[in-house]
């Protein structure tokens, strides 16, 4: 019993770990620098940041699990077709789904987009690397701090863009007087990236320094 | 008795860099002054609006950041005062301001400072406000009038297509030789006095703040490029001329490229990088949605500048690294 | 394109008014401290006892083998050991000799100097010469460059750095026997192709090549090029066919003659005292072991130096304390109220110390990767090859220290990771 206690308190602390790392410590975005086309290209408003958040999460956390179910037993070029077949699969049902029941119009302006994100190598790079070596709870716990991480950040820049672009927030007007049109440029999400990245470099800085002394 | 203690050599060269940032201050200079000669004190003022703006945020940054002021260098002068040289004259003043302060607080301040930044902040300042306020570029006041500008409201001045813009569109070109070399076209501030900028560039050469290893390779491959692919009719002399005189390309070369910041050190580096900046530079001009893309060109220029640098000097050195790895 | 890149740079010439004054004995110190230290950098024992009487070129320590020895400079009486941090021998102990007496010269006979290169090397080695320029035993550096094929041995007497003029102090007093020496020097070395390197004007360097018309052929002397550090490279077809130079001091010259001649071991040097702070700036004959501060004393003060920097402007060490011994390899001593140095920034990028560079390094790309601490690509940059000659700080306008990162990353080559630790504290 004491045994199985202890298991289990250690998994949750490795789930734990594994949370805080990969949503934000080691943020997939901010950190690895992976999966940033998307926000650089179709991060422009809140709307499309959170379907992409939403989409990136219904790719990602299923082929993390059957990756770190079957992954070890398949043969490590196999891997690859396997998940990009099964993500691709998933993302046409989502693809449908958007255009028939959420909205056509959010469909358009998302519909080369929402297909690229099953070969985003934000999936390749957690389902193909790190689920294939841990136990299927960890790597449910890193999918979804992953589509966390990433959803945290291209909601916070496709927001603030969407403010600066065109005064606007969920399309709900803010009446600003200043509207800079350029921010809908990827160059603008580059820059909102970098600062952002800096930021978090500062913050877990501050963070382990803090940890360090106590 | 103690005496002090200090590395060898105990006898330097005086030179500063606040002298060489001098030097392109004193550089800069006429060329507003030329401008004000046609445009009235309008030009002067948006050239000291960019400066003091810059000194100011610098200051800010420093203090922020909690660094050692850098303001005494002269960098962020330079850097203001560029990037108020290249508007055109009718901006509004707050257009160099705002330039600056993305320069200062987005290029240079996180990057670490003077010295440290990657990319030529007056560069990045000027492409920031071209992109953002695109409607305030390239609109620019008629040399010929000879009526100075009004000192506030110019937002509904008559403009005039500038040398770059004809470039862009095709065609004859309206400005001859003669006038392209004494100024008299319509453009940025600093950009058209030809003759001044060439007298500038001497200048700098002596005084040693510019190499000639970057810009005379930059406007050889401009000329050459100009040359060889030309958008107005006219010949290739002609063709040539107007290249290199319109918009802002040989200010380009000879104040944002010879950033010593971020060029490259190294003179086979330095010979590649101005080849490197001149075909992009055209590629920006032909292809680009600007009538002028130079600033964009000299950002992407500058990502490859350490590179060059370090493969240049390789290259020299092969024969020299591959004994040292064989013992 | 290796003229356009190996250039060097100009510095301007302080050595007036030390150089055009004659050469002055320093009249006999109370005491002087001899390091017992022999010319390759090893340590000695001491053989002499205590409260003996040694006389002038007595050995005062040897070696554990015994193949090399400590000569006394003078004659005196031994009074006891003494520790010394020394500058460039670290922590030493210093034989104290006082009661120093003023002796007669006895007239020596020159003996024969027809020797084999074997017979020059192994005085070399036993009288403990040291070559002035770097500081290394004469007999190993000539020994290293003994079987290169197309070698030229030049005894340099240019004073390439800004104040020093002692090997002209050298060439102006017996330039017929530095001659001989250098002659020895070439038979050591095998090779018939011996210069002697001066800097002069023209005028002055004709005259000096008509003053020993008699006994050195004119072709001998060649002339400097105005740059620092010295380049010899500038007479073309000569150093085309004869890549390999070997550099020996004049003063070593002066002392293998002496030492071949009359078998003396040295015993003094010519040492240029000069900078701002210098009352009479001018060329001292010291005997080794002389202190410091006598020799400031004797050239006195006009102020209070800031900075007394043993060897010359662009290569010495500053030092805190004067209470140290000339030893040999010391040329020149300076004392200086007014150092200037840009107030340190980050680099640039002008790429000065690039072009300044005569090995054609990276001063600047070194210091980089050591700030980096990308310790492994340090390996490409080559900063073994840099002989310290301090031109990159010199025309640094960030006012940098550039020459001495990259001597750390040369001499830390290879054991950079024991000297930065493992990385485990980290």
């Amino acid at each position: 019993m004491g045994q199985g206690n202890n298991r289990l308190s250690k998994t949750l602390n490795e789930m734990k770990d594994t949370f805080f790392d990969s949503f934000l410590a080691k943020n997939i975005v901010l950190v690895q620098a992976i999966g940033i086309s998307p926000i650089l290209a179709a991060g422009v408003t809140l709307k499309n940041g959170v379907v992409l958040t939403l989409c990136t999460a219904a790719v990602l956390i299923p082929a993390s699990l059957f990756m770190s179910l079957f992954g070890d037993k398949l043969p490590a070029w196999v891997r690859p077709p396997i998940y990009t077949v099964g993500a691709a699969a998933i993302m046409l049902g989502a693809a449908i789904f958007i255009d028939r029941v959420i909205s056509h119009e959010l469909y358009a302006s998302l519909y080369i987009f929402i297909p690229l994100t099953a070969v985003n190598s934000l999936v390749s790079y957690r389902a193909g690397g790190f689920s294939v070596s841990h136990e299927p709870v960890i790597a449910l716990t890193d999918a979804v701090a992953s589509s966390l991480g990433f959803g945290l950040v291209i909601c916070v820049v496709s927001g603030l863009r969407e403010i600066a672009a065109y005064g606007t927030l969920w399309e709900n007007p803010l009446n600003f007087s200043v509207v800079l049109s350029e921010a809908s440029l990827p160059y603008a999400a580059f820059l909102l990236l970098g600062f952002m990245a800096a930021f978090l470099q500062w913050l877990t800085s501050v963070i382990g320094q803090k940890l360090a002394k106590n | 008795m103690s005496y002090k203690t200090a590395h060898a050599p105990h006898l330097r060269r005086s030179d500063r860099f606040s002298f060489m940032c001098a030097d392109v201050l004193i550089a800069l200079a006429p060329l507003s002054i030329f401008s004000a000669v046609y445009y009235g004190f309008r030009p002067v003022l948006l050239v000291l609006a960019g400066l003091v703006s810059a000194v100011l945020f610098e200051t800010i940054g420093c203090l922020l950041m909690r660094r050692k002021p850098t303001v005494t260098d002269g960098s962020a002068a330079v850097t203001g005062a560029i990037i108020g040289s290249l508007v055109s004259p009718l901006s509004p003043y707050w257009l160099p301001v705002a330039g600056s302060a993305f320069a200062i607080f987005a290029v240079k301040m996180p990057m670490g400072g003077s010295g440290r930044n990657v990319f030529n902040p007056a560069a990045a300042g000027l492409s920031a406000i071209t992109l953002c306020f695109p409607g305030f570029f390239f609109k620019y006041p008629d040399p010929g009038i000879g009526l100075p500008l009004p000192l506030s409201k110019t937002v509904n001045m008559a403009s005039v297509p500038s040398p770059a813009s004809q470039l862009a569109s095709g065609g004859q070109t309206l400005y001859s030789p003669t006038m392209l070399l004494l100024g008299e076209i319509p453009g940025p501030i600093g950009g058209t006095a030809i003759t001044i900028l060439i007298a500038s560039a001497l200048f700098l050469l002596v005084r040693r703040a510019i190499s000639p290893l970057i810009t005379l390779p930059y406007l050889a491959t401009c000329a050459v490029l100009a040359s060889i692919f030309p958008r107005v009719t006219g010949g290739t002399a002609g063709s040539v001329m107007v290249e290199l005189c319109a918009g802002y390309l040989l200010f380009c070369g000879i104040f944002l490229l010879n950033d010593p910041v971020t060029a490259p050190r190294h003179w086979l580096g330095r010979i590649a990088y101005g080849v490197l900046a001149g075909v992009l530079v055209m590629l920006t001009r032909y292809f680009g949605r600007f009538e002028e893309g130079a600033c964009f060109a000299v950002l992407l220029v500058n990502a490859f500048a350490t590179t060059l640098d370090r493969f240049g000097w390789y290259a020299l050195n092969l024969r020299r690294i591959r004994n040292r790895r064989r013992s | 394109m290796s003229k356009l890149t190996n250039s060097g740079i100009f510095i301007p010439s302080l050595k007036q008014p030390a150089a055009s004054r004659p050469v002055t004995d320093i009249p006999t110190p109370e005491r002087i401290l001899v390091p017992l230290v022999s010319g390759d950098g090893t340590f000695c024992r001491l053989t002499a006892r205590i409260d003996d009487t040694i006389n002038k070129g007595g050995i005062i320590a040897s070696s554990d083998d015994n193949s090399m020895h400590v000569y006394s400079p003078v004659s005196g009486v031994l009074a006891g050991r003494q520790a010394v941090l020394h500058p460039i021998y670290g922590n030493v102990a210093c034989a104290v000799i006082e009661n120093i007496r003023e002796k007669g010269e006895d007239e020596k006979k020159e003996s024969d100097i027809n020797l084999s290169g074997d017979e020059v090397l192994e005085i070399a080695r036993e009288k403990g010469i040291v070559d002035e320029l770097d500081g290394q035993l004469l007999a190993e550096k000539l020994a290293a460059c003994r079987n290169s094929e197309n070698l030229i041995l030049i005894a340099d007497g240019s004073d390439s750095e800004p104040y020093s003029s002692s090997s002209w102090a050298v060439i102006n007093e017996s330039c017929p026997e530095v001659y001989r020496g250098l002659k020895l020097a070439g038979i050591a070395v095998n090779t018939n192709n011996i210069y002697l390197g001066v800097r002069l004007g023209k005028k002055a360097f004709s005259s000096l090549q008509h003053k020993y018309m008699q006994e050195i052929e004119p072709s001998v002397f060649i002339n400097a090029g105005k740059k620092y550090p010295v380049n010899y490279k500038f007479e073309k077809d000569l150093f085309k066919s004869h890549p390999t130079v070997c550099r020996i001091g004049v003063q070593a010259c002066l002392a293998l003659y002496r030492a071949a001649a009359f078998g003396e071991a040295p015993s003094s040097c010519i040492v240029t005292v000069a900078g701002d702070c210098v009352a009479n700036p001018q060329n001292v004959r010291v005997p080794f072991g002389t202190l410091v501060e006598d020799l400031l004393r004797f050239c006195g003060l006009a102020q209070n130096p800031e900075y007394v920097i043993i060897g010359d402007a662009m290569t010495g060490i500053a030092i805190q304390n004067t209470e140290i011994p000339v030893v040999p390899g010391i040329s020149c001593l300076l004392a200086i109220k007014n150092r200037v140095q840009p107030p340190a920034h980050a680099c640039i990028g002008c790429g000065r110390c690039a072009r300044a560079c005569h090995a054609g390094l990276l001063p600047y790309e070194i210091m980089r990767r050591l700030d980096n601490m990308q310790y492994e690509r340090l390996d490409y940059l080559l900063p073994e090859e840099c002989d310290g000659c301090g031109a990159c700080s010199h025309v640094c306008p960030a006012g940098l220290d550039v020459t001495y990162k990259v001597l750390e990353a040369r001499d830390a080559q290879g054991n950079i990771f024991v000297k930065w630790g493992t990385g485990d504290e980290l």
